[in-house]
């Protein structure tokens, strides 16, 4: 293709997205756009469907960089770990869509020479459909048809939507035994009463629906089976909702495993949901990294988080990010302890820490109360519809009691409005191409020559990695699903090895170190030494004896 | 897909003939107690049998027993092989999917074999035997079992018809870069002699620290500390093909372990030697989980391996000991106990803490996962080679004597020499792969048998329902009371404790059916009239448990007159109607 049908090209692409993209895209629009990017830059993207979830729809994969891109060191970028994360999502498609508008320039095609990016943009398909369906609720799971309170019958106890807006919120119900009281910050927002400090609630609060099956637990059991976020192998929770009746049980997550297994070339991963440790890095236990069922990230791999943390916060900065604690069979903990790769997660957004607007007469929070403290960031951003007052409404299961319908929408304590995304994408780009530059490259260097007389030649090299990060990681060490640094010396005619190892493994390189190798070797001539890894390249040196 | 055999009863019925005459004719025949004479499926359990061999000898039982027997195949291995699952039950009484069910599996190990002639014989037994025997026939009316005799196919036909050792293969056959070089299965074993037997390469060194035992010269002993030996060990028949100075390094025996791929307590490879990449992340497991998510009817379950003489429940690891509860540790004791009767020789024993750990085994899925009371029996022990318990005495050569005395040394390779590219010259010798691990020809049937009849124990101890009375009472203005007393007459109840706890499976539904019903409630005390009333759908009373030898009272209130049935339907306990 010549140049300027690929200009041509990228200006009607770009403008595609700038004039279309007014909300979040649902799937068949993710779609579009992925296979665009095929279409446009076919010299730099490949996709491909991996599987078919249980509606039909595809996961996708794209491969972003050039020639043999198995070969070369990749980081995984993947969206929709969590189905209510669209942000995730947008971030995935929207990191390609991004870094590909620049691929003319120097330093991105030197990037995508150097690192395959394989990004999964949507791994939660179904359940991120919920979003866009009549019904709007944050669901997680996918169409496995599930039995979440285990009682024998599926399905038997979902949502209704009392106040007829499409969303589930929430109901309150007066009560004298409430344990909820009114937030004395912002009226709207209910909080818990504590009865340690002599507060006395007064709600009772469900969300939205009736107790269909008379079990007295409301909406326990609705539609939405099992959480994609909820389903891998380090410490899966077990007989939970959403957590599958094993771990790996769902097709889409096994096909993306059997090929990510295969993938030798990964090594760090990105995923974009709930869990966050670019914002606020791990810390080292060694209690916890020293137990055999390792419980916390080991002490070379939390600087290496520490260190690339930094890079994040630096690049997106965006402050006050909200602690997470990883509630196991999660993504971001299998990349890392069963994968055996850096592994890093983010949200992407939240809601920032506000500021009381003393002009409006706002004062500062006695409570700390997230939904008080997104209304009044709303308020402050001119958002007005996110908010639904309280309203009565007529209840089944509470007859003669007073019960209301109210609340913040669903989604937008954790997806920004729409117009902060292409600003969080533009960072997130930018965070993704400076990640890539601590990538593990292998050097051969310092190569000395000694003969040691009648035709034995001692030879000595270096073998170094030029990257900020280790290769592998130090709990990738540990597991075969990484490979070693091979280093082999390859020799021709009448030589020999007479000491040092023709063919040797290396169990580590740290980031930015070193590794002295040498060898006795007896003959002449040309003479050469292989060292390289699937996830730090390849480098090979020829030696005249 | 199921893959019923009924259509080939023609042609099969052709080798049956075949067969009959080649056997006696059954007035030649005196019966021994306990065993089927004259049976229609001839068998020679004195040998071992691979794939094709199994595949035969299944089709011929189904093909000879339809009405007991009936054959498919569950899955495919990865090498493509059946996996065949051969369900024995009386096909005329009952819904086979709605008896308590007994799973029986082998051979998960490749090279512990005789779990699978041990399971066939299980099916070969129950089905030549239900003719005349009245407990057979019960059993099968009451039961179903599923049996799979190999679950590891392609491994066992490695470790036949490949060069081996007695313990290897242990995995199956997809490769593993063992050492993580970029290089798949570069240097194996190999069989130096080509023989079909990985022995040992042994070499003259006269500072070695071996010498043959005076007492039996292919023995090697030890010398003491203060003695001169005369050869040294070179370790398995193998050389160092990839020139990394390391041999046997990396062949396809030890890829992975086939009992570390299942979805309890999973760990992956750095903690749990031998895991995959995930719970069934194998194809032959991944075949049996779906059957036996399938089978929501297994309420009992037994796995073969060897070797030992070993009855083994869970838990694997010491992080799952409040896993097994006391109450279920209970009936778990009570079996394995009658085993240890059944099965001279064995031992019942508990797996973190008189074997070793293991996390991510089937039988910890199978309870803890599914709450199935599960053994793995570790079949052959060298107790059975003298009638008495083996020592860990240096001087114990029983091995030997039995090899010499009733085995006439067929199980051992003579040391000879050979000429080594790495170690000059060595001699290899040894046991052959078909000693030590699995049984000799001529034990095999009796602890085939013994083995069978604790997997019959286990299966009768199943939970058996019966509606045992219904009492009415009039309450006048039409109204009326039924009481019904349901009763389990067998040691397991219908929910195991975990089970119970994690709400595995459905509560098991006593339904009245027929009349008008007002109310329902469980009562929890007939005599002081305490009952639990269930508001939503009164017909139809969700019972959690209905205990091992221990009775459940249910109650209606009804309006009017007419017949009515009362039905319990449990998953793991079956369904009956009064």
């Amino acid at each position: 293709m010549s140049k300027t049908i690929s200009v041509f090209l990228l200006g009607i692409f770009s403008c595609f997205v700038s004039t279309a993209q007014t909300g979040y895209s649902d799937f068949s629009r993710q779609t579009t756009r992925i296979n665009a990017l095929a279409k446009t830059y076919p010299q730099y993207v490949r996709v491909r469907s991996l599987t078919k979830t249980a509606r039909g729809k595809d996961i996708w994969q794209i491969t972003m960089g050039t020639g043999n891109t198995e070969s070369k060191p990749a980081i995984v970028v993947a969206g929709g770990v969590e189905g209510n994360y669209l942000i995730g999502m947008e971030l995935a498609i929207g990191f390609a869509e991004n870094l590909l508008q620049s691929s003319d320039t120097d330093s991105i095609k030197a990037l995508l020479n150097k690192t395959t990016f394989y990004i999964f943009p949507n791994l939660s398909p179904d359940a991120m459909e919920q979003y866009f369906a009549p019904l709007q609720y944050e669901r997680q799971g996918n169409a496995a048809a599930t039995d979440d309170d285990r009682d024998g019958k599926t399905n038997e106890d979902g949502f209704e939507d009392l106040d007829d807006n499409g969303k589930i919120t929430w109901i309150r119900v007066e009560s004298p035994v409430g344990d909820y009281r009114v937030n004395p910050d912002d009226p709207r927002s209910l909080i818990k009463a504590d009865p340690a400090k002599g507060e006395k609630g007064k709600y009772l609060v469900y969300t939205e629906g009736s107790d269909n099956d008379k079990d007295n637990n409301f909406n326990e059991d609705g539609e939405g089976g099992i959480w994609f976020n909820k389903n891998f192998t380090y410490k899966v929770p077990s007989f939970t909702q959403g957590s599958g009746e094993f771990a790996v049980s769902e097709n889409e997550s096994r096909v993306l495993l059997d090929t990510l297994f295969e993938r030798f070339n990964v090594y760090a991963v990105v995923s974009f949901g709930s869990n966050n440790n670019l914002s606020n890095p791990y810390i080292y236990n060694a209690a916890t990294a020293n137990q055999v069922l390792i419980g916390s990230w080991l002490q070379q791999d939390v600087r290496a988080d520490s260190m690339v943390a930094d890079l994040y916060n630096k690049t997106v900065s965006m402050k006050d990010a909200p602690k997470t604690t990883a509630a196991g069979g999660d993504f971001l903990s299998w990349a890392y302890y069963h994968y055996g790769r850096y592994s890093f997660s983010t949200p992407g957004w939240w809601v920032p820490k506000t500021k009381p607007d003393s002009t409006k007469g706002e004062k500062a929070f006695t409570v700390d109360d997230p939904t008080a403290n997104y209304l009044r960031w709303a308020g402050q951003q001119g958002i007005t519809n996110t908010f639904n007052e309280w309203k009565t409404v007529q209840h089944p299961d509470f007859p003669g009691q007073k019960v209301e319908a109210g609340g913040v929408d669903p989604f937008v304590l954790i997806n920004p409005p729409y117009k902060l995304i292409p600003d969080l994408v533009k960072k997130h780009t930018q965070f993704l191409f400076k990640l890539a530059a601590y990538q593990p490259e292998i050097d051969v260097i310092n190569i000395k020559t000694e003969k040691a007389g009648a035709g034995l030649t001692r030879i000595t090299v270096d073998i170094i990695n030029r990257g900020a990060l280790a290769a592998p990681s130090k709990i990738g060490e540990r597991t075969y699903w990484m490979k070693r640094i091979t280093v082999r010396v390859n020799t021709s005619g009448n030589q020999s090895v007479i000491s040092g190892r023709k063919i040797q493994t290396l169990n580590s390189l740290e980031g930015y170190s070193t590794q002295q190798l040498s060898w006795l070797i007896k003959g002449t001539g040309k003479l050469s030494i292989d060292a390289g890894s699937p996830t730090t390249g390849s480098k090979s040196i020829d030696i005249n004896l | 897909m199921k893959l019923y055999i009924r259509n080939l009863t023609v042609a099969l019925s052709l080798f049956t003939i075949h067969y009959s005459l080649s056997a006696q004719t059954a007035d030649q025949i005196f019966k021994a107690a306990g065993s089927p004479a004259n049976p229609k499926v001839a068998m020679n359990w004195s040998q071992y049998y691979d794939h094709a061999g199994i595949s035969a000898i299944l089709k011929k039982i189904a093909a000879a027993y339809p009405d007991l027997a009936k054959l498919e195949s569950i899955g495919k291995s990865y090498e493509g092989r059946d996996l065949w699952c051969i369900t024995i039950t009386d096909f005329k009484s009952g819904d086979p999917n709605k008896k308590p069910g007994m799973y029986i599996d082998g051979n998960i190990h490749s090279n512990e074999v005789q779990g699978s002639e041990f399971s066939m014989y299980t099916a070969w037994y129950l089905t030549e035997s239900f003719k005349d025997n009245k407990f057979v026939q019960e059993l099968l009316a009451d039961k179903v079992f599923y049996i799979v005799p190999t679950i590891n196919p392609d491994g066992r036909d490695s470790y036949f018809h490949k060069p081996n050792t007695g313990s290897s293969p242990r995995s199956g056959v997809i490769p593993i870069d063992n050492d993580r070089d970029g290089q798949v299965d570069e240097d194996g074993y190999d069989d130096l002699d080509g023989d079909n037997e990985i022995l040992l390469m042994r070499r003259k060194n006269a500072n070695g620290r071996f010498r043959p035992d005076p007492s039996d010269p292919r023995r090697m002993i030890q010398v003491g500390p203060d003695e001169k030996g005369s050869y040294e060990f070179l370790g398995l028949e193998g050389k160092d093909n990839d020139g990394d100075g390391q041999v046997n390094e990396d062949g396809y025996t030890f890829e992975y372990d086939p009992n570390r791929d299942w979805g309890w307590n999973w760990q992956p490879n750095y903690i749990q030697g031998g895991a995959y990449k995930y719970p069934f992340s194998l194809p032959e497991n991944r075949a049996i989980e779906e059957f036996v998510m399938k089978h929501p009817n297994i309420a009992a379950a037994q796995s073969f391996h060897n070797a030992g003489g070993q009855i083994l429940r869970g838990p694997g690891a010491e992080s799952d000991v409040t896993t097994y509860n006391a109450a279920d540790i209970q009936i778990y004791d009570v079996i394995g106990k009658k085993g240890e009767e059944l099965l001279p020789g064995y031992k019942y024993l508990v797996v973190y803490k008189d074997l070793y750990t293991v996390y991510g085994g089937e039988l910890d899925w199978f309870y803890g996962s599914r709450g199935i009371y599960t053994y793995s029996n570790e079949l052959w022990t060298p107790y059975l080679f003298f009638n008495s318990d083996a020592t860990r005495n240096p001087q114990d050569n029983s091995n030997y004597s039995f090899d010499r005395y009733l085995l006439f040394q067929d199980a051992f390779v003579p040391w000879h020499e050979y000429d080594h590219p790495q170690y000059g010259k060595i001699e290899i010798g040894g046991f052959k792969k078909n000693f030590g691990r699995a049984h000799p020809g001529f034990l095999m049937q009796s602890d085939a048998h013994r083995n069978m009849a604790f997997t019959i124990y286990h299966c009768y101890q199943t939970p058996k329902l019966a509606v045992d009375t219904i009492k009415e009472k009039d309450l006048g203005d039409g109204l009326k009371e039924v009481t019904t007393v349901i009763s389990n007459s067998r040691l397991m109840p219908t929910h195991s404790s975990q089970d119970l706890k994690y709400k595995i499976e459905r509560p098991d539904y006593i339904s009245l059916v027929g009349v008008n019903v007002l109310a329902g409630m469980i009562v929890d005390n007939a005599d002081l009239n305490l009952t639990t009333e269930q508001r939503n759908d009164p017909a139809k009373i969700a019972v959690r448990n209905i205990p091992g030898q221990g009775t459940v009272t249910v109650r209606w209130i009804i309006q009017g007159s007419g017949k009515y049935v009362v039905t319990v339907d449990s998953k793991k306990g079956g369904v009956v109607s009064r």
